[in-house]
């Protein structure tokens, strides 16, 4: 087996577990759908588990063959790289936390509720989604701009923990949006926004590599 | 041969671990002491209710406890990989025993880890006793810390000489940073990617801290080094299980080295 698939089993293990934790709370007699809401999309379990788990299994990746420069003729084909090859590292790991998270809903007790709100849950998991990849996107552009794996990564963390920090003090960053049920519609609006953000991040990182030395 | 390894530390990552905790160690004393600084000191506190170790209720330590493994891991612990990488142990061990090699590569990662830990902890410490008065910690004025036995190892001590108490939380929490990153170093024996064997303090910090969870000791005692590394720590805690956890640590950590000398270094 390569090594590559060895470590990241550990990875998706890991990602099960938070899946699991999220749920594991759920032990009152009748509980509500916030109860259900606060208990799935946690912030201490999320910017302590789930988020330095997907930066540190993308920042280990974080590689690039300089061979292929010479045979497309562009810088740009590192970026390129860089975004699908994290892009890859993210989604698999996100589907296995949201599948974890919905089949012990579905066996258990607060089953009719998750189903009744399926949509708004599913927009606040997409929301985390697009919460990790702005992330990602960061430490991408960091790691060009400093070319060290290790830096790039603290600062990222440094960036999820101050914005936990402030969601505990009450002041609400976009980063913690989805610690609240908000409407469908708002999601969305928010995600338009990450979106653009993201867009910038990346035209950036391309900027990024066509003056980067080899 | 501890002048190899003297020539062999890299200075850039040192001082990047040190200006990590540094900061951290500087953001929790800006959080925790200026209430007392602009307001009043009215409740008497002094460096040991206010230090890194026994503070719960702001960022700073928490964030500091929670990065513990990987800015422990960063100065020497990558040292045996990068050389195995390269092929420069193989030079080595032509002259030098091989074990006393090994063992002074992973002596190396543990110094590192523990010195870098024990440096801004006690930087963290020492400062405070430039801003407070250094008086004794009160059972009743003080009872807003909820010091218990639950919470805390050896609370008679803490109360009777809460400096000795300090300094050996300061030693316990750096002999952790150490088995981290001789753990890392151990991991990164094994592993293709050097990054790997870095982060593996980090990662096996939240998988333990996922797994207490939802998989829970009798009485909620906690197993996760987050926890019990701190001087009071916010979940339950009990002197066995730390014990018991430290030594699984050492355990584990001897083996991966054994077997990957014999596996991996010397085949």
């Amino acid at each position: 087996m390569p090594s590559q698939i060895k470590t990241g089993v550990n990875f998706f293990i890991l990602i099960i577990l938070i899946g699991l934790a999220g749920t594991n709370l759920l032990t009152s007699s009748n509980p509500l759908f916030l109860d259900v809401y606060t208990n799935i999309f946690d912030p201490f379990l999320i910017s302590l588990g789930l988020f330095p788990t997907v930066l540190i299994a993308s920042v280990i990746n974080l590689e690039y063959r300089v061979n292929d420069v010479l045979l497309i003729r562009t810088h740009q084909v590192i970026a390129f790289q860089m975004m699908l090859k994290s892009f890859f590292i993210i989604v698999p790991l996100w589907l296995s936390w949201i599948l974890t998270f919905s089949f012990t809903v579905l066996f258990s007790e607060v089953k009719t509720i998750f189903l009744q709100n399926f949509s708004l849950i599913m927009f606040a998991s997409l929301y985390v989604l697009f919460v990790i990849i702005f992330l990602v996107a960061i430490e991408l552009n960091l790691y060009l701009f400093t070319n060290s794996k290790l830096v790039s990564f603290l600062i990222t963390i440094a960036i999820n923990f101050i914005s936990f920090f402030l969601y505990k003090a009450k002041i609400m960053t976009f980063i913690f949006y989805f610690s609240t049920p908000e409407l469908a519609i708002d999601f969305a609006q928010r995600m338009l926004l990450m979106i653009i953000l993201i867009t910038f991040l990346g035209f950036n990182m391309v900027k990024l590599s066509l003056r980067k030395d080899l | 041969m501890s002048i190899f390894f003297k020539l062999r530390i890299v200075r850039s990552s040192l001082i990047l671990a040190l200006i990590c905790g540094f900061l951290l160690a500087i953001l929790q004393i800006i959080q925790s002491a200026r209430p007392i600084l602009t307001n009043s000191n009215n409740f008497s506190d002094s460096p040991y209710t206010r230090w890194l170790s026994i503070d719960m209720f702001f960022s700073g330590s928490m964030m500091f406890f929670m990065l513990l493994p990987l800015i422990a891991c960063i100065p020497t612990s990558m040292l045996l990989k990068e050389d195995m990488d390269s092929g420069f142990i193989q030079q080595i061990q032509i002259r030098k025993r091989t074990d006393h090699l090994i063992l002074g590569y992973i002596l190396t990662a543990f110094l590192g880890g523990f010195l870098v830990i024990m440096i801004t902890m006690a930087f963290n410490f020492v400062s405070y006793f430039v801003l407070l008065p250094n008086l004794k910690p009160d059972n009743l004025l003080n009872s807003n810390l909820l010091i218990s036995d639950q919470n805390t190892l050896f609370v008679s001590m803490y109360y009777r000489h809460p400096l000795i108490h300090a300094i050996a939380s300061i030693i316990f929490t750096s002999l952790w940073g150490g088995l981290f990153a001789s753990f890392a170093a151990a991991i990164s024996i094994w592993c293709k990617n050097k990054f790997v064997g870095l982060f593996s303090g980090l990662f096996l910090q939240i998988f333990l801290f996922i797994l207490n969870i939802i998989i829970k000791l009798p009485d909620n005692h906690s197993y996760v080094p987050f926890d019990f590394i701190r001087e009071e720590s916010p979940s339950f805690i009990d002197l066995k299980t730390t014990m018991i956890s430290t030594l699984i640590m050492i355990i584990c950590t001897t083996i991966l080295i054994l077997k990957g000398r014999s596996k991996k270094i010397v085949w």
